[in-house]
């Protein structure tokens, strides 16, 4: 059992280093990644890719979404905030560019709706069972008044 | 009294029954719609300026040159399928208001290369109007553009009346130029 475990160690500790080692572009890039790259990746992740059904533009390789990341990466270069690049590209694709729905205005109704919904529904059953249960005692006390009745009688 | 009396014992019902139909009837609207459409915020605002090199190398195209008639700009490419559906109606359109200054129209050749454009005009029929280059679709973004064929309608004042996104028919072309106030 201990031989297995060492083995495994052995094992991990070489695929780290030829992981570590490896020549390929796309870990030398991920090492790499600028602060742009970063801050890039934080607002492509909240833009909504417009040629892809419900991915975001970070996540798309499509050639749009490719482009907003470089258009990301320029303006960002160009010291614009985040915010502003955000506004530049809903000017131009509406809020249906944006990955969550803004907040503020008749968009809390989207937020809210389901909690109100939720409450509205919670609201009814609790009623319900409130006064199913007072009709129940209501009936429970009429048979015994009834009982009552008849043991006199 | 029977009939009121039943309604105030069950009016929760009824209004859980009439959510749930309001509910599908949502769902049911939504059915038909384009899942892909995205609405344009550009419509009712000026269009973004551009100042692109000529398809065939022989100036710039802007679109201040238009200004004082209304304008049709439409977004094609020669690796657009849908762009050859609607070619011959822009063919039409173009000879139509060639020699008037009721509508102009202006091609933004999006993201193609030039010998492709040029390959295909002269497959297809040239356009009666200059075509822009936006090679790297920068203008296409300003745009808003997502989808090929995409074609924005634009008033005397240079504001965006309509958009349409997916090859033009003849109805569209005649329900938009109404919406430009022109008659048929």
């Amino acid at each position: 059992m201990m031989r297995v475990a060492n083995v495994f160690a052995v094992v991990t500790v070489f695929a780290l280093v030829a992981i570590d080692g490896s020549s390929s572009p796309h870990c030398a890039e991920l090492q790499r990644e600028q602060p742009v790259e970063t801050e890039m990746r934080e607002i492509a992740q909240n833009l909504r890719c417009p040629v892809c059904q419900g991915q975001s533009v970070y996540d798309s390789n499509a050639d749009l979404a490719q482009q907003m990341k470089q258009t990301i990466r320029e303006k960002l270069n160009a010291g614009e905030t985040p915010s502003q690049i955000v506004a530049f590209f809903k000017a131009r694709y509406g809020n249906y560019v944006l990955m969550a729905p803004p907040r503020g205005g008749l968009h809390w109704g989207i937020w809210l709706g389901p909690f109100v919904l939720v409450l509205i529904g919670g609201g009814l059953v609790v009623w319900r069972v409130l006064r199913s249960r007072q009709q129940i005692i209501a009936v429970a006390g009429h048979s015994a008044h009834d009982d009552m009745e008849r043991l006199e009688l | 009294m029977a009939i009121a009396e039943k309604f105030r014992s069950q009016w929760w019902q009824i209004t859980l029954l009439a959510a749930l139909i309001g509910i599908m009837g949502l769902f049911f609207a939504g059915l038909g719609r384009d899942v892909s459409f995205i609405p344009s915020p550009l419509i009712g605002r000026a269009a973004p300026q551009f100042v692109l090199p000529e398809l065939g190398g022989k100036g710039e195209v802007t679109l201040a040159q238009f200004r004082g008639a209304p304008v049709i700009v439409n977004f094609w490419a020669s690796w657009c399928a849908a762009c050859s559906q609607e070619h011959d109606l822009l063919v039409q359109l173009g000879q139509r208001f060639a020699d008037s200054n009721q509508v102009r129209l202006v091609g933004i050749n999006y993201k193609d290369s030039e010998s492709g454009a040029l390959r295909f005009q002269a497959k297809r029929g040239a356009f009666p109007y200059p075509s822009a280059v936006d090679r790297n679709g920068r203008v296409g973004l300003d745009f808003g553009v997502y989808g090929l064929p995409e074609t924005f309608f634009l008033d005397d004042t240079g504001k965006v009346i309509a958009k349409h996104v997916g090859p033009l028919t003849a109805r569209l072309i005649a329900k938009n130029l109404a919406q430009l106030g022109l008659k048929q």
